[in-house]
C-alpha cells in the first residue's frame, strides 16, 4: 500500500520555505521535512517538482520590463529635489528633523507626491536660467562697441582684398543671412561664408559697381548701440575705405566700401539727394 | 545639501540599481506609475540617508529594504485585503513543470496584487530577493512561524491562480499528489 502523504501543516510550510537551488532543507528548523524526504520518495518527488517550479516562478517574477528613460527621469528628479529643510518646511516639519521630512515626503508619495516637492525648485531653476540667458545676451551684446565692429570689418575687408580666405560663390545665398534691403543690389554680387569676424559665423556679400569693390558682412550677433539703418555718410572712414554698421531684422550688417563717401553712397539703396 | 561626492554616489546608485528597484516596485504595486513613483521615493530617501550606507556591496539590499518599508507604509492606511481564503495546498503543483514562457505575466501580477500587503512582501522577498525564511523573519521583525505560514499560503495562492487556468487548457499541467495514482 502506498503511503498517503501527510498534509501536516508544519511539513507543508517547511517544503514551501525551501528556496530553489539552496540547501535550506538542511536547516535544523526543517529537520522533520528532511526526514520525510529521506523516507518517502513521493515527497522527494514533490520536493523536486516544487524546487523546479519555484525556480521558474522566481525567474518570471524578476522579469519585468523597465520603462525607457527611467534612469534619466530619476536623476532629474533627484537633481531637482529641494533641500530637506525646504521640504520639511513645506510639510510643516520643524528644521533639523530630516527623518520627519523624509516621512512626510513618504506620505506624500502615496499619491503623486514628488512634483509638489520639486516643482518650486524647477520653477526657480527655470527663472534662474531665464535670468542667466538674459545676462549672457546682454553681456554678448556689449562685448563689442559699434566702432570696434567696423574696425574689425575694415581689417577683414583689407585682408580679403589681398588674399580671400575662401572662393566667392555665385549661387543662391543661404536665407539665414539675407542681403540687406538698405543696400543697392546691382552689379556683380557674390557671397561666401565667413568665420573670423567677431568670432561669429556669418556671410559676406561682395559687390562690384563702377570698378568699386564693396563687401556687406552679415552676422547673427547682437551689438548694442547700432542704428537700425545705414547712415548717408560712412560712420568710419580710413585712407582707402568707408564703412557703416547697423542692425536689421535681428541681424547685424556692416558695409565696407573701397573708396571715400562718394563710393560708399553708390551702394546705398536710397534716393540720391542733398546730403545731410 | 549633498556634497559632490554624494551626488556622484547617488548617481552611481541610480545607474546600478534603478532596474532592480523598479522591477521590485512594480511587483509590489502592480502599476507602472506607482512603481516609478515608489522608485523615485526610494532614491530620494537614499540620497538623504546615503551616509548610513556602510558597504557598497549591500547597496542593493539596502535600497530594496527601503522600498519594502515605503510600500508597507503606503499600504498601512488602506483597508487590508482579507487573507482568510488563503489555504495551504500542495495539490496545485503541476506534474510537469512549465517553462518561463508558459506562465502568463498578467495572471502572475494579478495573483500577486490579490495578496494582502504583508503576504505580498514575504512572497517577493522569497522569489525576488531569494531570501530564506529566517532572513525574511529577521528583516520584517516577524516570528518565523508567521513568515512560514504567509509564505506557504501566498505560494499556494499563486499556483492556484496560475495553474487553475492552465489546467483546463493544458492537461499536462494537471497536478499530481504524492501517492495519488
Amino acid at each position: 500500500m502506498t503511503q498517503q502523504p501527510s498534509y501536516d501543516r508544519g511539513l507543508v510550510e517547511a517544503i514551501e520555505a525551501c528556496r530553489p537551488s539552496s540547501d535550506d532543507v538542511c536547516d535544523p528548523g526543517l529537520g522533520a521535512l528532511s526526514e520525510r524526504l529521506e523516507s518517502n520518495p513521493e515527497w522527494e518527488d514533490l520536493y523536486e517538482r516544487l524546487q523546479k517550479l519555484d525556480a521558474t516562478i522566481a525567474a518570471v517574477v524578476q522579469d519585468v520590463p523597465v520603462p525607457s528613460g527611467l534612469a534619466s527621469r530619476l536623476a532629474t528628479a533627484l537633481a531637482a529635489a529641494v533641500e530637506p529643510l525646504a521640504c520639511a518646511g513645506a510639510a510643516g516639519v520643524g528644521p533639523g528633523e530630516v527623518g520627519g521630512a523624509l516621512a512626510a515626503s513618504a506620505r506624500r508619495a502615496a499619491g503623486r507626491w514628488s512634483w509638489r516637492c520639486w516643482l518650486p525648485s524647477v520653477a526657480g531653476v527655470a527663472a534662474a536660467a531665464v535670468v542667466l540667458v538674459a545676462a549672457l545676451v546682454h553681456q554678448r551684446a556689449n562685448e563689442y562697441s559699434p566702432s570696434t565692429v567696423m574696425e574689425r570689418a575694415v581689417e577683414m575687408f583689407n585682408g580679403e582684398l589681398r588674399q580671400p580666405e575662401s572662393p566667392w560663390r555665385e549661387t543662391l545665398a543661404p536665407r539665414s543671412h539675407p542681403f540687406s534691403a538698405a543696400v543697392r543690389l546691382a552689379g556683380e554680387v557674390r557671397w561666401r561664408p565667413i568665420a573670423g569676424l567677431l568670432g561669429t559665423p556669418g556671410l559676406a556679400y561682395q559687390m562690384r559697381l563702377n570698378d568699386v569693390t564693396a563687401v556687406l558682412y552679415v552676422l547673427n550677433r547682437p551689438v548694442a548701440g547700432l542704428p537700425s539703418e545705414p547712415s548717408l555718410r560712412p560712420a568710419r572712414s580710413t585712407a582707402n575705405c568707408s564703412a557703416c554698421a547697423w542692425q536689421e531684422n535681428g541681424l547685424m550688417y556692416v558695409l565696407v566700401v573701397q573708396g571715400d563717401w562718394r563710393a560708399y553712397q553708390l551702394f546705398l539703396d536710397q534716393p540720391q539727394g542733398p546730403l545731410a | 545639501m549633498a556634497t559632490p561626492r554624494q551626488d556622484r554616489d547617488i548617481a552611481q546608485l541610480v545607474s546600478e540599481h534603478h532596474q532592480a528597484v523598479y522591477r521590485y516596485a512594480y511587483r509590489l504595486t502592480g502599476s507602472v506609475a506607482d512603481a516609478e513613483d515608489l522608485s523615485q521615493q526610494v532614491f530620494l530617501a537614499a540620497q538623504q540617508k546615503l551616509a548610513q550606507l556602510r558597504q557598497v556591496e549591500s547597496a542593493g539590499s539596502w535600497l530594496l529594504a527601503m522600498l519594502r518599508n515605503a510600500f508597507l507604509k503606503s499600504r498601512h492606511k488602506r483597508r487590508p485585503t482579507l487573507a482568510a481564503n488563503l489555504e495551504l495546498n500542495l495539490d496545485n503543483i503541476p506534474a510537469e513543470i512549465p517553462g518561463d514562457e508558459a506562465i502568463d505575466r498578467q495572471q502572475l501580477q494579478a495573483a500577486i496584487d490579490a495578496l494582502p500587503a504583508g503576504y505580498r512582501v514575504v512572497l517577493l522577498m522569497f522569489y525576488f530577493e531569494d531570501r530564506s525564511y529566517r532572513e525574511i523573519a529577521a528583516a520584517l521583525d516577524l516570528p518565523i512561524g508567521t513568515v512560514m505560514s504567509r509564505l506557504a499560503r501566498a505560494k499556494s495562492h499563486l499556483r492556484s491562480r496560475l495553474f487553475q487556468l492552465e489546467k483546463a487548457q493544458a492537461p499536462a499541467l494537471r497536478p499530481v499528489l504524492p501517492g495519488a495514482n
